[in-house]
């Protein structure tokens, strides 16, 4: 058996990633149906599914007037007109985003103009960006959209918890239970026992995190297409209130691979960063402990820190833990001035995090090559 | 084969572990002997890799072992003092694993694991769990695991400590008969580990390497200086304050005390022949007496 192959086993072998995966299923699994029956809210949005025309339009503002007046008359809604309800209002929504990108590009267009003629370029740059995105963004069907919405959701919360729980707790003894143990004591007397275990315990954390990463999509993904059906994937991001104000022209569907593929690449990262821990920690718990606080730290801190300084805020979108969660680099057009050029935020955060990943590598190649018994 | 020790010196915060050790061990059985903190363990180490010299050079066939990298790793076997395992792994999937480190093929690995299973008695327990070994097993595990690649240089860090007689010479015999055509290298502070089996023997005290030559050269040296005295039992303390006394053996005539000293320490004090015992009193008294 390879080196990889037991470094694999030694970390599934650990029975406390089966009880804390049991527990966190089981929980999640059970508020994922928790909710009331969706045929009927399906129901209702197939009949207004796909292109926003004009006949669509005209009846859906009927609709609205007739619910309107319903609920002013103080007559109870049944739960289909509830949902004649949503599916009204998230047109209204459709027309009001499309509205409000228009008056953004003609406001972007004069700051454009004005930033030309003081002569800044740099900002100029940055809003010709932003103009172009918000045009690109196109508005234009309907469809039920829950079960996309709250995929992207679990990546969010549940997904970061789960990656980071299941990191931490598989990878924090990588080689600090070789210290612990003892074991360490002769395996780096062996002709394998340095940079060929490093690697194999960098390569076995990173198929680790791959398969924690690829287990929680697969929940995800099964639970909501059981729950919620598997429409609205082709709607733009825009229709989830947290994208509303999103430039990016994104598809759920198309979100949903950069998101996962983003959360993925942060959390190899992320592991990179744990493995290189536990290569200076003796203890497994310190590891854990300082891994755990490396992992929430942004979190707590961008909580926190809401009017916080404003370089501040943005500096924090960069860190692992905000780059596995995706979204704030989405939520809003965030760019970086590069050279009098503005670099998107996703792309800043993958350069942060294959610059970590590529120092993880190099640093744990180091300090096992002059790793020393005391 | 030649390792050489040259000018190696160790420096920890507050303390010089090793101190400008120089030797040059070739095939056979080599006993490092020296009492807790002498040294030995951080020798070892260094010759084993797991730690580097602040200053000096270990060589093997004249190339640096620090150099030589995973080139050396490859010929050398090492039980260190504390022998570490997963308590969870059975002892043949620990010894695979530890074959894989070593970097030898499965198949090879199969037979090799087998034949020192069958040679240190372990066979029926290949599929026992570590964490549920004697300590006497685990050390022979710990043997197993350092010959699987059949080392052209053993190094054995107190391998017999915690161990019940019966285990003690049983390891000893191993190591004995493991020892052709290699250098093995054997730290101990129990002078019968290498009594017997030990080409030669290097004494270490506060780091110093203090003598290097065979068990017989060495116990030559002070041949002269071991004396049994009869004593009674009112006797005994004036003795171990005067002298350096060994043994105290109660007989059915008397008291019967063994005595290093340059000068006879008593009108009846004969001459009697030496043993590594009164080597280790003669070089390690702390505690003994005079």
């Amino acid at each position: 058996m390879s080196v990889i192959k037991w470094e694999l086993l030694k970390i599934f072998k650990q029975k406390s990633l089966y009880f804390i995966g049991i527990f966190l299923f089981g929980w999640f699994t059970f508020i994922a149906f928790d909710i009331e029956n969706t045929d009927i809210s399906r129901q209702v949005y197939q009949k207004w599914e796909g292109p926003i025309t004009t006949e669509k339009l005209a009846q859906a503002e009927k609709v609205t007037a007739d619910i309107n007046e319903d609920i002013s008359a103080e007559r109870i809604l049944d739960e289909r007109k509830s949902v004649e309800y949503s599916v009204v209002e998230n047109i209204a929504l459709s027309q009001s985003i499309a509205s409000q990108n228009k008056e953004r590009t003609a406001d972007l267009e004069k700051l454009i103009s004005e930033a030309t003629i003081s002569g800044d370029t740099a900002l100029a740059n940055k809003l010709e960006l932003q103009k172009e995105m918000y045009n690109d963004v196109k508005i234009d069907k309907i469809s039920y959209y829950t079960g996309p919405q709250e995929a992207l959701d679990f990546v969010n919360v549940f997904g970061l918890i789960l990656t980071g729980i299941f990191l931490l707790i598989g990878l924090s003894g990588i080689y600090s239970n070789e210290a612990a143990s003892g074991v360490e004591n002769y395996i780096l007397s062996t002709k394998n026992g340095r940079v060929v275990t490093m690697r194999a315990k960098l390569w076995a954390a990173f198929i680790f995190t791959t398969v924690v990463v690829l287990v929680w999509e697969a929940f995800n993904l099964i639970t909501k297409t059981i729950i919620y059906g598997t429409k609205g994937w082709d709607l733009p991001i825009q229709y989830s209130s947290k994208y509303f104000a999103s430039p990016y022209s994104l598809t759920f569907t198309e979100y949903h691979l950069i998101q996962m593929g983003l959360h993925l690449l942060a959390a190899l990262a992320f592991a990179g960063m744990i493995v290189v821990i536990s290569t200076l920690s003796k203890s497994t718990v310190i590891s854990f402990f300082v891994s755990g606080l490396l992992f929430g730290i942004p979190l707590l801190a961008s909580s926190l820190m809401n009017n916080g300084t404003l370089w501040l805020n943005k500096v924090m979108k960069f860190t692992l833990t905000n780059v596995m969660k995706v979204e704030d680099l989405f939520m809003n057009f965030i760019s970086v001035n590069m050279f009098g050029y503005p670099v998107l935020a996703p792309y800043v955060g993958i350069v942060v995090t294959v610059v970590i990943l590529t120092l993880s590598m190099f640093l744990a190649r180091l300090l096992i090559l002059k790793k020393q018994i005391a | 084969m030649v390792l050489k020790i040259e000018n190696v010196s160790k420096v920890f915060a507050d303390k010089r572990a090793v101190d400008e050790v120089n030797a040059e061990l070739t095939n056979g059985v080599y006993g490092f002997l020296g009492a807790n903190g002498s040294g030995k363990t951080t020798l070892m180490r260094m010759l084993a890799t797991v730690s580097s010299a602040n200053s000096g050079t270990i060589t093997y066939h004249g190339e640096d072992i620090r150099k030589m990298g995973d080139r050396y790793r490859e010929i050398i076997g090492y039980l260190p003092q504390h022998f570490g395992y997963y308590k969870n792994f059975s002892v043949e999937k620990f010894l695979f694993y530890i074959a894989s480190l070593k970097g030898i093929e499965k198949t090879a690995a199969r037979q090799k694991i087998a034949d020192l299973l069958e040679t240190v008695n372990l066979t029926d327990k290949r599929k026992v769990k570590m964490g549920k070994l004697s300590g006497g097993m685990k050390q022979r595990v710990g043997i197993v695991q350092a010959l699987l690649n059949d080392p052209k240089i053993l190094i054995v860090d107190e391998p017999t400590a915690g161990l019940d007689p019966k285990e003690r010479i049983r390891f000893r015999n191993l190591l004995a008969e493991t020892a052709k055509d290699r250098i093995v290298l054997l730290s101990t502070h129990i002078v019968s580990d290498i009594e017997y089996i030990a080409k030669e023997i290097l004494i270490m005290k506060d780091g110093r390497l203090i003598e290097k030559d065979t068990p017989q050269n060495l116990l030559e040296r002070i041949q002269d200086l071991v004396w049994s005295v009869e004593a009674s039992e009112a006797e005994i303390g004036y003795y171990q304050e005067v002298f350096k006394v060994g043994n105290i053996a109660r007989k059915s005539n008397g008291i019967e005390l063994r005595i290093l000293s340059k000068e006879k320490p008593a009108g009846n004090a004969i001459n009697v022949p030496v043993n590594l015992e009164d080597l280790y009193l003669y070089y390690f008294d702390e505690g003994v007496g005079a």
